[in-house]
């Protein structure tokens, strides 16, 4: 009889025990970078308490960043992960970084869209729309960079290969590469005077005079392709730059910088 | 005599001193020098590849460029001291581009690089773009 109180009152205890998920040890097993301790608790975690376990699961593939089973586990509890300001605030300046099309599907998820905090959202789609963008709504710091990405979005590649055609350098001027813009002119002017000197001393049929119309002709021609490439790519540097000096901005030291 | 001798003793023990200070610098700057100058260590550079040739038909013009290229970058470059303002160097720009985009895109691509092989040039891009080595990150994102 005694025995049979002691049993039950064992399997009482322990009962709830086992069913709490540890928080202090799984912060200790983040903070010490024990990836395979980390993944197999959670892994064998009782899933009846499925939002919390999907919210330890989700910082944990945060952690090593694991972009589908992150995004899968933080949408699953997203009740409890977006009140967590350090994962929201963590995952959304790491998918600030990221590649495009991961960018895309974060920030326009249906969950994300209708949450109430703005701040990540506002900022993206401020890069998507740039142009009809109110630079005030942008934080101060990140205003600069913004502008400078918003001043690329309204520029034309046709418009820089056709500066760079009238004068050699201008459509990298117009692009935002200044110093190149310089060195562009000053190349194909050299060339310009090695050519109407060649012509004028040897003759037009000359070998040196045809080599360096032929050199200073490929100079030109690549001016005018600079003109026109440089443009978009300026465009989408300045774009990374915006993205990454947001990401920055928001940036807190976090367990999850540990990986 | 004592005046002589004291000075003596006063010059070697200054000498002295100052030798041991020497000594102990040259020791920490042996250090300094060799951490230093490790990466300026010279190490035989591997030889680069020949520009692919995809074209079912033999062109004399390709196959010409790409054996002068190859050339350039394993005989005339390596005497060029200096050193290219990007991670991926002129030449080979152009030649990934040429294999990438063709012959004319190719050599345009290559000549607007060159064109803007200068240190200052680094200044036009963000942060982002210069490596550790103040580089400009030039290859395909």
């Amino acid at each position: 009889m005694e025995m049979n109180k002691l049993l039950a009152f064992f399997c009482l205890l322990v009962g709830p025990l086992h069913a709490q998920i540890k928080h202090d040890f799984i912060n200790h097993l983040a903070k010490n970078r024990l990836q395979q301790e980390h993944y197999s608790y959670l892994y064998q975690l009782n899933t009846e308490k499925k939002d919390s376990v999907n919210y330890y699961k989700a910082r944990y593939h945060l952690q090593y960043f694991n972009d589908s089973l992150f995004k899968y586990h933080y949408f699953e509890s997203f009740s409890i992960s977006s009140a967590d300001t350090i994962l929201f605030q963590k995952a959304n300046c790491i998918y600030f970084t990221i590649n495009d099309k991961m960018r895309e599907e974060w920030f326009t998820h249906p969950q994300n869209m209708a949450f109430s905090d703005k701040r990540f959202s506002t900022l993206y789609s401020a890069a998507i729309n740039s142009l009809s963008t109110d630079v005030t709504a942008i934080p101060l710091t990140l205003q600069s960079s913004f502008l400078s990405y918003q001043k690329s979005c309204g520029k034309k590649p046709v418009v820089g290969a056709l500066l760079s055609a009238v004068m050699p350098g201008m459509g990298l001027y117009y692009a935002g590469r200044k110093k190149s813009a310089w060195n562009v002119l000053g190349i194909n002017l050299i060339y310009a005077a090695q050519i109407y000197e060649a012509v004028h001393v040897l003759g037009v049929k000359h070998p040196f005079s045809l080599i360096s119309i032929g050199i200073a002709s490929i100079f030109y021609a690549s001016n005018i392709y600079g003109g026109f490439t440089e443009v978009n790519k300026v465009k989408k540097e300045r774009k990374i730059q915006y993205y990454n000096e947001v990401s920055n901005y928001y940036y807190t030291p976090s367990i999850f910088d540990l990986q | 005599m004592s005046r002589l001798f004291y000075t003596n003793l006063f010059l070697f023990i200054c000498l002295n001193s100052i030798n041991a200070q020497q000594d102990s610098l040259f020791e920490i700057g042996d250090d300094i020098i060799k951490i230093k100058t490790q990466s300026y260590q010279n190490t035989k550079k591997a030889a680069r590849r020949m520009m692919s040739n995809d074209h079912p038909k033999f062109n004399v013009f390709y196959t010409l460029s790409s054996r002068l290229m190859y050339l350039y970058q394993n005989v005339l470059s390596e005497q060029i001291q200096a050193e290219c303002v990007y991670a991926i160097s002129c030449s080979e720009h152009a030649k990934l581009k040429i294999e990438k985009k063709g012959l004319f895109l190719g050599v345009l691509a290559g000549g607007y690089q060159l064109m803007n092989c200068f240190e200052g040039v680094v200044y036009d891009y963000p942060w982002y773009k210069i490596n550790q080595d103040f580089k400009v990150k030039n290859g395909d994102e």
